[in-house]
């Protein structure tokens, strides 16, 4: 399987509403090395690249920082094994 | 083990990103992540993917097809593999990735090879970095 | 000392090589036009290039990155091919207005037409290209266009009235006889020749090139902050003199001969001289520049080995695409066209494409991961933003401009 494949995916709630599309993954090291996705960042809109400024260390000019807020409003962090990616 | 921050995003850490081999050459972008799916479900990652198909089929539409087309069409083979890259040849994950191996080792895109072969290398000078 | 040297050196070629095709041709039409009336734009202009180009290097010092792998990186693939389609065309535009100005450079001190140099003067661009060590190919042509010094001096000798040229130049609006559309139009290309995107692609892979480490940076925004202004100071230099010969007589330039004929009347032989040597070595240099950036351009998208550091059997891919786009060039002037109206067509597109070259840039140099404590200030986040505002509305205005007014007509 591909990154790129889960990338995007719609992500519903329990009573099969959709609340939003995939727009990264968060993985922590194994043992073996090799990263474990952990949970899903999950945008409510269409999958907008969210130029970074959803993580510390940037700190942009003001106002694009504030535009990217606004894109990424709703965004929000979901455990994997929450993850439904059928209705 | 990889040094690479925590928690790895896929996306914003890994994918587009500029990949060098150990003496710094270029090896290509992470043009897609190999995820294989473990017993519980959880995918974990398995190998960085680099090549122009893998990323038409990544972007889609009749753009990505295009690339796809045409990344076959230019090189030699009909059927032109990924450049495949373990996880495990991955040192450290930063504003490149970095890997423990040379690009040699990698195998070489087949674009690359072949223009170098057949034209690049039969013009005079090839070899001199314009030293 | 030695730093010392560096840096002059650095300044120098920075100075000679600011000017290209489109700053000859954008500063004079306008001054022949406008006068100095729309001086500002290029100060403006050149405050932008100094802002941004401040960033390039920074990246290219401390991340040693260049930027159109950040475009990939931060806007993702698919916006990024979009970007890398805009810029590369618009690049290879600017390289074949840059390989037109070289041949008629080479016809104003020959008389032989210049389709003939075209591919002459191809063949030769790529010959450096493959050969020339990066930084022996910067100075040269970087120093030899400082010749260019020629309109400074021919303004002086040109006896002007100093104190209508500052009217004109703190005047805002077109002269008479002129609209405010065609005003715009060429305040958009002026704006354009200043900050056309190639100039960053260069600035911050040629750092990259050069292996410029922190230690370097001193070095960088020496270039910027003084060899810009100073190379800003030869586009308006080209302006004055275009508008004391042309403006009162009403004539417009067309032609590369008719914007280098101020410098013979200042200065007869010697001027004459002097500026086809500074015009063959500002084109020559910038096709040079826009050929590397053609190549830099496609390859940092799709990840490639790219520059001349490396010998070209280990990039392959670049090189080519660095042939395939003079060979294109060449068959576009091939046709006929006028390599002045080529130019004037690169300005607008450069215009277009300029937000999605610059955006990335500014997002790019707040990064930490990148530039722990070299990421902006506040105040260059300020200027970045003021600047990405102006920006857009010049790319939005660009085209409807160049319709409503025939492209300058």
């Amino acid at each position: 399987m591909r990154a790129s494949e889960l990338l995007g995916r719609t992500v519903y709630a329990p009573d099969g509403t959709a609340i939003g599309v995939i727009s990264d993954l968060l993985c922590a090291a194994g043992e073996d090395g090799l990263p474990r996705v952990r949970s899903a960042i999950v945008a409510p809109r269409h999958h907008t690249r969210l130029l970074g400024y959803d993580r510390p260390g940037i700190q942009g000019p003001w106002l694009i920082e504030k535009l990217a807020g606004w894109l990424q409003r709703g965004v929000r962090e979901i455990p994997w094994p929450e993850v439904r990616l059928d209705p | 083990m990889t040094d690479q921050p925590e928690p790895l995003r896929l996306d914003f850490h890994l994918l587009d990103r500029q990949i060098v081999d150990v003496d710094g050459r270029m090896v290509g972008n992470v043009d897609d992540v190999e995820l294989d799916v473990d017993r519980g479900g959880t995918p974990r990652v398995v190998a960085l993917l680099v090549g122009q198909a893998v990323l038409g089929r990544r972007i889609g539409g009749l753009v990505g097809r295009w690339l796809e087309a045409s990344a076959r069409r230019l090189s030699p083979d009909p059927d032109p593999a990924p450049i495949r890259i373990p996880y495990d040849l991955v040192m450290s994950v930063g504003s490149e990735i970095e890997l423990r191996v040379k690009a040699s080792a990698l195998g070489e895109p087949p674009l690359e090879t072949w223009l170098r072969k057949h034209f690049v290398d039969r013009i005079p000078g090839a070899d001199h970095a314009g030293e | 000392m030695k730093k010392l040297f560096a840096v002059t050196l650095g300044i120098l070629t920075a100075i000679g090589g600011f000017v290209d095709i489109g700053d000859i041709v954008a500063n004079s039409q306008t001054g022949a036009r406008f006068g100095m009336r729309l001086a500002w734009v290029v100060v403006l202009g050149v405050g932008g290039i100094c802002v941004y180009a401040e960033m390039c290097g920074r990246v290219a010092a401390v991340a040693h990155r260049g930027v159109f792998d950040l475009v990939r990186e931060r806007l993702g693939p698919r916006i990024a091919l979009v970007n890398l389609l805009g810029s590369y065309a618009v690049t290879m535009l600017t390289l074949t207005a840059e390989i037109g100005g070289v041949a008629l450079a080479v016809e104003l001190a020959t008389s032989v037409n210049y389709l003939l140099w075209v591919p002459i003067a191809a063949f030769v661009i790529w010959v450096v290209l493959w050969r020339v060590k990066f930084s022996t190919l910067e100075r040269v042509f970087g120093l030899a266009g400082l010749a260019l010094v020629i309109f400074v001096i021919a303004v002086f000798r040109l006896h002007p009235q100093w104190s209508v040229l500052g009217h004109e130049a703190t005047s805002f609006g077109p002269s008479d006889g002129e609209e405010w559309a065609t005003y715009g139009f060429f305040a958009v290309a002026l704006f354009a020749a200043a900050m056309t995107p190639y100039e960053v692609f260069f600035f911050s892979s040629g750092g990259v090139e050069e292996r410029w480490t922190r230690k370097d940076l001193t070095l960088s925004r020496a270039n910027v902050f003084v060899g810009f202004p100073l190379g800003g100071l030869l586009s308006l230099a080209i302006m004055a003199c275009a508008s004391l010969v042309y403006l009162p007589v009403g004539a417009e330039v067309d032609t590369l001969g008719q914007a280098a004929l101020p410098t013979a009347i200042a200065a007869g032989k010697l001027g004459l001289a002097l500026v086809i040597l500074g015009f063959f070595a500002a084109t020559f240099g910038a096709a040079l520049e826009t050929g590397l950036s053609a190549g830099y351009t496609v390859a940092q998208y799709f990840g490639w080995q790219w520059g001349k550091y490396v010998p070209p059997r280990r990039a392959a891919r670049f090189h080519t695409v660095i042939i395939v786009s003079i060979l294109i060039g060449v068959a576009v002037l091939l046709t006929t066209v006028d390599p002045i109206q080529v130019t004037e067509y690169s300005l607008v597109f450069s215009a277009v494409v300029l937000p999605l070259t610059y955006l990335p840039i500014l997002v790019v140099a707040n990064d930490r991961e990148y530039l722990g404590d070299q990421a902006n200030s506040k105040v260059t986040n300020v200027l970045g933003l003021a600047y990405l505002v102006v920006i857009l509305v010049v790319a939005v205005a660009a085209v409807p401009l160049m319709i409503v007014t025939g492209v300058g007509g």
